[in-house]
């Protein structure tokens, strides 16, 4: 028994005022994953820093009949729901005025865009990322209480080195870090449907709330018509997330309905915000965000999310394996002998898949039905900046897809691409795009798109 | 690369191939001839364009304050302000945008501020609602919209807030409408944003005066970064600020309120990029003394310098060569100097004599920032000085340049690993740049304490050289000659003006700004190199007083 507020009653929450309201469409009933015949399908990107060991992904073999080297052993259980693919081409590095070895890649990796040039300067990216299409569109985002979830793990900044998600041009998305903060957002109103009426103290907060958002988002549309052109989209992009915000809160009485799969994990501690982006806390941070990251997709509160598990170039001093360098260090074979750095940047690239084996595994865990995992339902798409680190590659990406994303895709397979080829990043990015339903042919820059990805 | 072009060569590669930011200031030599074909006289020249102003988050925090009395500081862990490479400041109006989570963040914190400030209702109303709810109402938000937009609230405007304080109170009790007030106005965008129309009808060429509160809150953003206070007010209220004298004399009078020293700070923490020693670490088997505290410290003792020299007026010079330092006893033991006297305070200003320390350049905050974990990085060390107190922004390595120095034995003298930077052509026409001028400080290990010797037993050298400055080439012996010949630099000079112009514009400067970026040349030159005297001069200028037009 759902609670569902009605127009009359919203309007006496507003003091009987004859307020328009814009969101009455968002009072129509939410589609819940559980009255519809099949689980939906999902996109996860999970992204870790300055590419690999070109050379270590891939031991041997062909398309079907392939074995893991020694950085992706960890994954051994689960290269039957996997997809390796190496020799992808991203197409706008060579074309991109600005930016350095990691910066203009992380800029176009998920975009198939580039930074921009602001008189010389460097700026964030042309265009928004292929993630963000999706979440904007009606029939995917729309259909869940979050459009998507964004998520970083190490330390922030609002910058080249800790964006790769773009809502638009030059509109980096600020991922969320404290995972208290995030169970709070997912989950704080998330009520298991008891029949239990809400309360109504909360319920009132709820409706003065949204009545405070509705007003300001008025100011901002009144704001748009005295300011310059320039600074339009600045206010736009305001008043945008305020209406998403109000939605959200109007979204609240409409809660999603429970799947026996969806269950509301435990409210991670908080701590003092030095902890969070210190290398002590790394560990933990990356395992709680992947657990609310597969909770918040088991609970279909969103179908599109990311976790950025660092920035590009990171400064990570992976500690607790005892390797006191920075990660961009080593990746660089510094501090003297490559015979002293490379074991240490091998073991951090190991820890890395060892995170990812486990997110499969949890994954897995989740019954959707009809014999699939959440991970069958979901594309799992690992990724990175550069190929080898010590160059900064980017005609050779060394890129990696789990789960099948319900049926698109046949997994277990090994795509072997022409390194400096016609074989694009932005091609594979369509075609998951594709699977969930967008109706985009090419993502990103055209030149460097064929649509969907060969083979795939 | 033949001795004989090496010259000529790096002042192109200065001008072009190793900046990182081409078009950014008129001082690079390659602006010159322009510069020169400005007529910078007559009023008002042609002005940059000033982008939308969001408050920052230490604005934001502050403004608070100031507004409600309510000091939660929530804004210090918002989602962060965009930064770019060249420009240091968190007030770039120049890339603003909006991520979704801010506006999360702003609501939550509207949420909770307001709360706090209606618990002390009485204190917040300039009225008393019993029996006069409505009136009270109307009165607490034309008295509080006012202050919170630093401006008298438009009619139109202020009726819009007034018929939502009224339809709140039709449906709730006095303090739940004046906390949806107060929450709303939290997240307004005259608020948040620093909106300038100007005096349109006052246009002069392609310029427009702003009002007497838009400069105003441009006075106390730059001075305080938080909002006007009484006095500021009032004499915006009475149209004063249009005359250049009452305007000066406000300016004098906030300089001289405390307010101005977090602005400073601030400034300071974020030109010589103390931010990062927050998140700088060490490897702690070879630097056991970097704890927490000693990193406080470090920061502390800089800011404490730079306040000092603040109130001495200001000058760069003392800045990069001041002979005196403040410490406390962890500092002291880190930086062997003798311990304090029993029962004096903490904090000492303490000389520095002979020592080979002087100025910011040598404390352990920078020289702790700019090293590696375990190792210096004179590429680093260079580079600070390089791009911040020079305004030369290096460019990144250019794409397929492998950064693999080779199979270098970890334990060689610095100066040789990095061979590799100055003999192959690709590496060497930007790090020659940079690595010599960080070899100068090579007697300071990576948390900044002096040495003799490096990590490995090799003794080190702290000789160096500038390149490709345009008027302090040549080597130097040690850390305080550097430090000497920087401060004698035109080219530092006009670095300090482009970092407190962007600083206190909050938006990169444009070739527009030559003629305003010249005169506040001239007036730093004329004051000595001061820059309490520089930050003065960007309240004189056309740029303070005048914007370009807001439609276009």
């Amino acid at each position: 028994m759902k609670t569902r507020i009605d127009r009359r009653t919203l309007l006496r929450g507003l003091g009987g005022a004859a307020i328009a309201l814009p969101f009455l469409e968002s009072m129509t009933p939410g589609s819940a994953s559980a009255q519809t015949a099949t689980a939906p399908r999902r996109v996860l990107v999970v992204f870790s820093p300055s590419g690999t060991l070109r050379n270590e992904w891939i031991a041997s073999g062909g398309l079907s009949d392939f074995t893991f080297g020694p950085l992706l052993a960890p994954l051994n259980d689960h290269k039957d729901k996997i997809i390796v693919m190496q020799g992808l081409v991203m197409g706008t590095i060579p074309s991109t005025p600005v930016g350095d070895g990691h910066t203009k890649n992380f800029g176009a990796m998920l975009t198939g865009g580039r930074l921009t040039s602001n008189n010389g300067a460097w700026d964030f990216a042309d265009r928004a990322s292929f993630d963000q299409l999706m979440a904007q569109d009606p029939n995917i985002g729309g259909k869940t209480r979050f459009r998507s979830l964004e998520l970083s793990s190490g330390r922030d900044g609002n910058d080249l080195w800790n964006r790769m998600i773009y809502a638009g041009p030059k509109q980096p998305v600020a991922p969320r870090r404290k995972p208290d903060e995030v169970f709070d957002l997912l989950f704080s109103d998330f009520t298991p449907e008891t029949g239990a009426a809400p309360d109504p103290a909360a319920e009132a907060r709820r409706l003065q709330k949204r009545s405070v958002l509705d007003f300001v988002g008025g100011e901002y549309t009144r704001l748009k018509s005295r300011i310059s052109a320039q600074d339009h989209y600045v206010v736009d992009q305001h008043f945008t997330a305020i209406r998403e915000l109000e939605q959200r809160v109007a979204g609240a009485a409409e809660q999603q309905q429970q799947t026996s799969s969806c269950t509301v994990p435990a409210r991670p501690a908080t701590h003092a915000s030095d902890y969070y982006g210190s290398d002590a806390a790394y560990p933990e941070m990356v395992k709680l965000h992947m657990d609310l990251t597969v909770r918040a997709l088991a609970c279909d509160l969103t179908r599109i999310a990311s976790l950025q598990l660092s920035a590009c170039s990171s400064g990570t001093r992976f500690t607790w394996l005892g390797v006191t360098e920075e990660h961009h260090t080593l990746s660089h074979d510094q501090h003297g002998d490559p015979n002293v750095a490379r074991p240490k940047y091998r073991q951090t690239q190991v820890w890395y898949a060892q995170q990812i084996a486990y997110l499969l595994a949890e994954m897995r865990k989740i019954d959707e039905g009809n014999g699939k995992s959440l991970l069958d339902n979901t594309a799992v798409l690992w990724c990175t900046e550069v190929n080898h680190g010590n160059d900064h590659s980017y005609h050779d990406m060394s890129w990696l897809l789990a789960g099948s994303c319900g049926g698109a895709f046949q997994t277990g397979r090994n795509l072997q691409y022409a390194p400096y080829g016609t074989n694009y990043t932005q091609d594979l990015l369509t075609s998951l795009m594709q699977a969930m339903g967008s109706s985009v042919a090419k993502l990103g820059d055209p030149a460097f798109c064929n649509g969907p990805l060969a083979g795939l | 690369m033949r001795p004989s072009r090496l010259a000529t060569v790096l002042v192109c590669a200065v001008t072009a191939g190793c900046l990182g930011i081409i078009d950014q200031a008129p001082t690079q030599a390659t602006t010159s001839t322009d510069e020169e074909g400005l007529a910078c006289v007559g009023a008002p020249v042609d002005l940059g364009a000033t982008p939308l102003a969001r408050l920052t988050n230490f604005e934001y925090d502050n403004t608070v304050r100031d507004l409600l009395g309510v000091d939660l500081r929530l804004a210090a862990e918002f989602t962060g302000e965009p930064r770019a490479p060249g420009f240091d400041f968190d007030n770039n109006a120049t890339i603003l945008s909006t991520p979704q989570l801010l506006v999360e963040q702003y609501g939550n914190a509207a949420t909770r501020i307001a709360a706090a400030a209606v618990a002390n209702l009485t204190s917040l109303l300039p009225c008393a609602p019993a029996g006069a709810e409505a009136a009270c109402g109307r009165q607490f938000v034309d008295q509080l919209l006012r202050r919170a937009f630093r401006r008298p609230p438009m009619p139109d405007e202020r009726d819009r807030y007034r018929a939502f304080f009224a339809d709140n109170l039709a449906a709730y009790d006095f303090g739940t409408s004046a906390r949806m007030f107060v929450e709303a106005v939290l997240q307004s965008p005259q608020f948040l944003y620093r909106e300038e129309v100007g005096d349109v009808a006052g246009k002069v060429g392609s310029a427009i005066p702003l009002t007497s509160h838009e400069l105003a809150s441009r006075l106390s953003y730059l001075l305080w970064r938080s909002m006007p206070d009484a006095e500021l007010f009032a004499a915006a209220d009475a149209n004063l600020l249009l005359q250049p004298d009452a305007l000066a004399s406000q300016v004098e009078r906030m300089l001289e309120d405390p307010r101005v020293q977090e602005s400073v700070d601030h400034f300071h923490a974020q030109w010589l990029h103390l931010e990062k020693l927050d998140r700088s670490e060490k490897d702690a088997t070879l630097h056991p003394e970097f704890t927490n505290d000693l990193r406080a410290s470090m920061r502390e003792e800089t800011l404490r310098f730079t306040r000092a020299v603040w109130q001495n007026g200001g000058s760069l010079d003392e800045l990069l060569t001041g002979d005196f330092t403040f410490v406390d006893d962890r500092l002291r033991e880190h930086y062997g100097m003798s311990p304090r006297n029993p029962g004096s305070a903490l904090w000492q200003r303490v000389p520095l004599g002979s020592t080979s320390r002087g100025g910011v350049l040598t404390q352990a905050s920078i020289l702790s920032l700019t090293a590696h974990a375990g190792d210096t990085f004179p590429t680093n060390r260079g580079k600070l000085v390089r791009e911040q107190l020079l305004c030369m922004p290096m460019a990144p390595p250019p794409p397929g340049v492998s950064a693999d120095l080779g199979a270098v034995p970890a334990d060689l003298p610095v100066r040789e690993k990095l061979v590799r930077h100055a003999t192959d052509g690709s590496c060497a026409s930007c790090h020659r740049l940079m690595d010599p001028i960080g070899f100068g400080f090579e007697g300071f290990g990576p948390t900044g304490a002096e040495r003799t010797q490096d990590r490995w037993g090799n003794p080190v050298e702290t000789h160096g050289e500038l390149i490709g400055t345009g008027d302090i080439d040549g080597t130097f012996a040690n850390p305080k000659e550097l430090a000497g010949l920087l401060a004698s630099s035109t080219q530092t000079q006009e670095c300090a003006v482009i970092q407190m112009f962007q600083f206190g514009y909050g938006r990169r400067v444009t070739r527009a700004d030559g003629c305003t970026v010249k005169s506040l040349r001239d007036q730093f030159a004329a004051s000595g190199g001061s820059l309490r005297e520089l930050v003065t001069a960007l309240t004189t200028t056309h740029a303070f007083r005048y914007r370009v037009p807001v439609k276009e």
